[in-house]
């Protein structure tokens, strides 16, 4: 961006040691660091699709899958594409720095982000509401369970992110040239979103539907 | 807002174009969403599915999470 | 005194120990309120261990300081790097949060040495019980198969933290970069370590455990003995510092180059390094995942594993478990997970090879790219360790076939060592004497790999000693005596002292000789019958002169690495300081000061030649700019 770095510069203070990389050139290593943990992350989310293809299967049928209430899932799965979608926004406002629709489209996302949530832990695990299946349910309650709840672990920490990025932003801690957290903050929450477009057609949509008898 | 080689110059115009790109991906996501709800209750084909997926999330890698960035703002030497 | 009782170490420990024992102790009384929760009047309470010490963890975290600047980072604070030892004394450096990678190398080499201390000390206790026929002073078989678990996971424990210690402390050294990327996240891989090695340790004494260090279920599943839960958490706890150095290290080699540093003149020794990283990055997460499942089986009753469901879920068309799953899962990290000890081992031998041979090492660029393709082929071979498994037969033979492969890219690396070798001028100080030492024992391991993965033989020999034998030389010759060599090596670098030829000279000529008794004596008695995690056997096996002469090479092994524990210590504390360039090394660390200052190097270093060029008339590798006046 500019030639002269410390205006910006208040981590290195007056004197710039020149064996230690720049705030530019940190923001690129940033970056590049962030997705490799994307990366590592498509392990974890492949180990559970994989669990899911190998249990969730019939040697006659071939693959199965519970057979679970459809139009939550879709709307929710809506939900969360609606928090991407608003992110993006805020993302484009912090590098414009259009602090209205920073904070309006930040506000989205979270809100948009604790629906999805809330709606997964009510309406499809069951917690204070009816019951289609249960951790003990078979092959099927496990890999539901560890799916959705390892999901829903991201999901949590990407609120918890997405929080911390909008106070920052209230407070006018992100510029044109340096809104990396706001920039860090996006791309967790759409590979977030990013699991969800795999895991959702991997649980509803694919095999044939086995119903599970709850007592 | 990558885009913006000045930022300084960034006018307005500019902006309400990386917005509606935004929203136009958005919209385009929606509908694939809703073609593999149908697809998954009408005609369960795990291949169709899995494309659809794989065409979603090229969407979302390339314009929401701007993967190329990696490349064109990241070379050091 | 004063100084170590307020560093960090301490601090993380009490907090860890503190947040422990309270969250066990409100979880436990939590659970005892419930209906319908059985919790034992006596003994652990299973969740309760589990939750407490997860909590405990983050106590250790919090109290020690180490996610301190992340926490000011989100109130929206610039917190700086915090550089040098803040007015305490210069050894508190190591046991409090450092962000220098030279500090965070060697914290991981003491930490490394010392759990393999205690790793080998449970081998020699179990050797001792297997010199004889007969049980010797062990009162049951789960004390065995607790202690032959506990030093099989605690030795991986103290080989990650090898690992860490060479790439943390010759990464960006090698490279000309001041620090790793992300120098932060550095600190906390360290930290993350300690708890999870807490963790691991006190499983021994909190139960123990016997399921190996594999923790195959259905075993694992339904063992009674509840160590296993903390063996299982601290292994997965110990994940995170991996992937975090393993992207630490990649990001680093990317983007913090020396300038005219391209990727074919990297130091051969970063190049394994960021192979290994590339493999610890990723699949620890899928290791992660069996651990968890596992954990969730045990406690929240998740059916992953166990092939029996009931009558009504099964009537249903429900699926059930299958214990086949979690070896597939499990191995997909495990298998590489041996590449990630053993790449940066044979890579610190192809960087010191051309140093004592005087001569240009072998094939640069086939070595380079041997390291990747191993890290590659790596990830697709995890199934030969299921080859006797009810594992479709048409899935083995490809694995065998990849697993056959792995030999390609090995044997790249031995030809290049042998024509590196060639006609060489050869010098045979300590480090030297390791290196060949490490080829010698690592043929061994390579040799008798095959055999293993080849399916007819493989029946006849899985769960034998021979694996045993196999598992260990690879190990040493591959990570051990290269980590040794790389201590003697660079000690004076690190310390700016000279360590004692002598000892060392006897630390090797104990070591590799009884290691190689060891090992052969091993695959012996694996052939002849002798099964592996078993805490007896037959007289009538034949096998009682070999059983008691692999007791005493463990002895001598032991022996000799309290050797050079003491020639380090005793050499540290000399005052004579060593000499600039004690090897003629090339490589641009040796033409800086001892030990090497706070940023490594003085000014940005420029590479202008190859790495490797020994013996030729005037070939420079790199520009290092020297102390004032020049």
């Amino acid at each position: 961006m500019s030639a002269v770095a410390h205006g910006h510069d208040d981590h290195h203070g007056e004197l710039h040691n020149p064996m230690e990389p720049t705030r530019q050139e940190q923001i690129v290593m940033n970056r590049f660091g962030l997705w490799l943990f994307c990366f590592s992350e498509v392990f974890l989310f492949a180990a559970l699709l994989a669990a899911r293809f190998y249990l969730w299967r019939d040697p006659d049928v071939g693959a199965l899958r519970p057979d679970l209430p459809q139009a939550p899932a879709l709307i929710f799965t809506c939900v969360l594409l609606v928090s991407s979608f608003f992110m993006n926004r805020a993302e484009v406002a912090a590098a414009n720095e259009d602090r209205a629709t920073f904070n309006f489209s930040m506000a989205s996302t979270f809100v948009m982000g604790l629906i999805f949530l809330v709606g997964v832990i009510v309406l499809e695990w069951g917690v204070g509401g009816e019951t289609h299946i249960l951790p003990t349910s078979g092959a099927f309650g496990a890999v539901f369970f560890a799916m959705t709840g390892m999901h829903a672990i991201h999901v949590i920490t990407g609120l918890i992110f997405v929080a911390i990025v909008w106070r920052n932003g209230n407070l006018g801690n992100y510029s044109r040239e340096d809104h990396w957290g706001v920039e860090a903050c996006a791309i967790y929450w759409h590979f977030v979103d990013l699991v969800w477009i795999f895991f959702y057609p991997a649980i509803y949509l694919i095999g044939l539907a086995v119903h599970i008898p709850i007592h | 807002m990558s885009d913006h080689s000045h930022p300084e110059k960034a006018g307005s115009a500019i902006d309400r174009n990386v917005y509606r790109k935004g929203f136009n991906t958005f919209l385009v996501l929606a509908v694939l969403t809703v073609v593999e709800y149908f697809v998954g209750l009408w005609f369960p084909s795990a291949v169709l599915l899995i494309l659809l997926a794989i065409a979603k999330a090229a969407l979302v890698l390339n314009i929401f999470m701007g993967i190329t960035k990696l490349w064109r703002g990241g070379d050091h030497h | 005194m004063k100084y170590f009782l307020t560093s960090a170490l301490v601090r993380g420990l009490v907090g860890q120990i503190v947040t422990t024992w309270l969250s066990y102790s409100l979880i436990r009384s939590f659970r005892m309120t419930v209906e319908g929760w059985t919790v034992p009047e006596v003994g652990l309470d299973e969740p309760a261990v589990v939750l407490a010490c997860i909590i405990g963890l983050f106590g250790f975290l919090l109290s020690c300081g180490v996610v301190t600047d992340w926490l000011k980072m989100m109130a929206g604070h610039k917190p700086h790097l915090k550089h040098g030892a803040q007015g305490r004394p210069g050894w508190t450096r190591y046991v409090n949060i450092d962000v220098n990678h030279k500090v965070i190398g060697i914290q991981y080499g003491l930490n490394s040495i010392f759990i393999l201390l205690i790793g080998g000390l449970l081998a020699i206790l179990f050797r001792l019980e297997l010199a004889m026929p007969g049980l010797q002073f062990l009162q049951s078989g789960d004390q065995y198969n607790t202690l032959f678990s506990a030093h099989g996971i605690i030795m991986i424990a103290a080989i990650f933290a090898g690992v860490g210690a060479m790439t943390n402390y010759l990464g960006p050294v090698l490279i000309g970069a001041s620090d790793m990327a992300f120098p932060r996240l550095n600190a906390f891989s360290y930290w993350v370590g300690v708890p999870s090695a807490v963790i691991l340790l006190a499983g021994i004494f909190l139960g123990g455990w016997d399921t190996g260090w594999v923790g195959y279920p259905t075993h694992s599943t339904t063992t009674k003995m509840i160590g296993v839960q903390m063996f299982l958490l601290g292994f997965y706890l110990n994940g995170f510092s991996s992937i975090a150095s393993g992207l630490n290290m990649v990001v680093t080699a990317v983007y913090m180059r020396a300038k005219g540093m391209s990727y074919f003149r990297m130091p051969i020794f970063v190049w394994a390094a960021v192979a290994a990283s590339i493999l610890q990055a990723t699949t620890t997460q899928t290791v992660g995942v069996a651990l968890t499942m596992v954990v969730a089986q045990r406690t929240l009753g998740m059916n992953f594993f166990t092939p029996i469901l009931d009558p009504e879920l099964l009537a249903a068309g429900v699926p059930a478990g299958d214990p086949i799953l979690f070896q597939h899962i499990f191995w997909f990290y495990s298998h590489p997970a041996v590449y990630v000890w053993i790449l940066p081992g044979l890579g610190i031998i192809s960087e010191l090879l051309p140093v004592f041979t005087r001569k240009p090492l072998f094939g640069y660029k086939w070595i380079a790219l041997s390291s990747v393709g191993i890290a590659l082929v790596g990830m697709l071979v995890w199934a030969h360790h299921m080859l006797t498994s009810s594992m479709p037969p048409t899935w083995k033979i490809p694995f065998m076939l990849s697993t056959l492969l792995v030999a390609v890219p090995t044997g790249v690396k031995f030809f290049s060592w042998l024509a590196t070798i060639w006609e060489g001028k050869m010098r045979f100080p300590t480090p030297m004497l390791f290196v060949l030492g490490s080829i010698s024992v690592f043929l061994l391991g390579g040799l008798s790999g095959p055999i293993l993965g080849t399916i007819g033989t493989d029946m006849h020999l899985h769960d034998t000693y021979f694996v045993v034998g196999h598992f260990h030389a690879t190990v040493f010759g591959g990570f051990v005596f290269p980590f040794f060599a790389a201590i003697y090596y660079w000690f004076p670098k690190m310390t700016g002292k000279m360590y004692d030829e002598l000892l060392g000279k006897i630390h090797f000529w104990i070591m590799v000789p009884g290691f190689w008794v060891m090992s052969l004596l091993q695959m012996r008695v694996g052939v002849l019958g002798m099964r592996r995690r078993i805490a007896d056997y037959g007289p009538d096996l034949g096998i009682q002169v070999e059983q008691a002469l692999i007791t005493v090479a463990t002895l001598a092994i032991g022996w000799s690495v309290l050797i050079m524990i003491y020639n380090l210590v005793s050499s540290v504390r000399k005052t004579e300081l060593a000499p600039e360039n004690p090897w003629e090394s090339r490589s641009p660390e040796f033409l800086a000061p001892s030990p090497l200052p706070e940023f490594n190097y003085l000014a940005p270093i420029e590479v202008v030649g190859e790495p490797y060029d020994y013996g030729l008339e005037g070939a420079t590798y790199a520009v290092v700019p020297t102390p004032a006046g020049d």
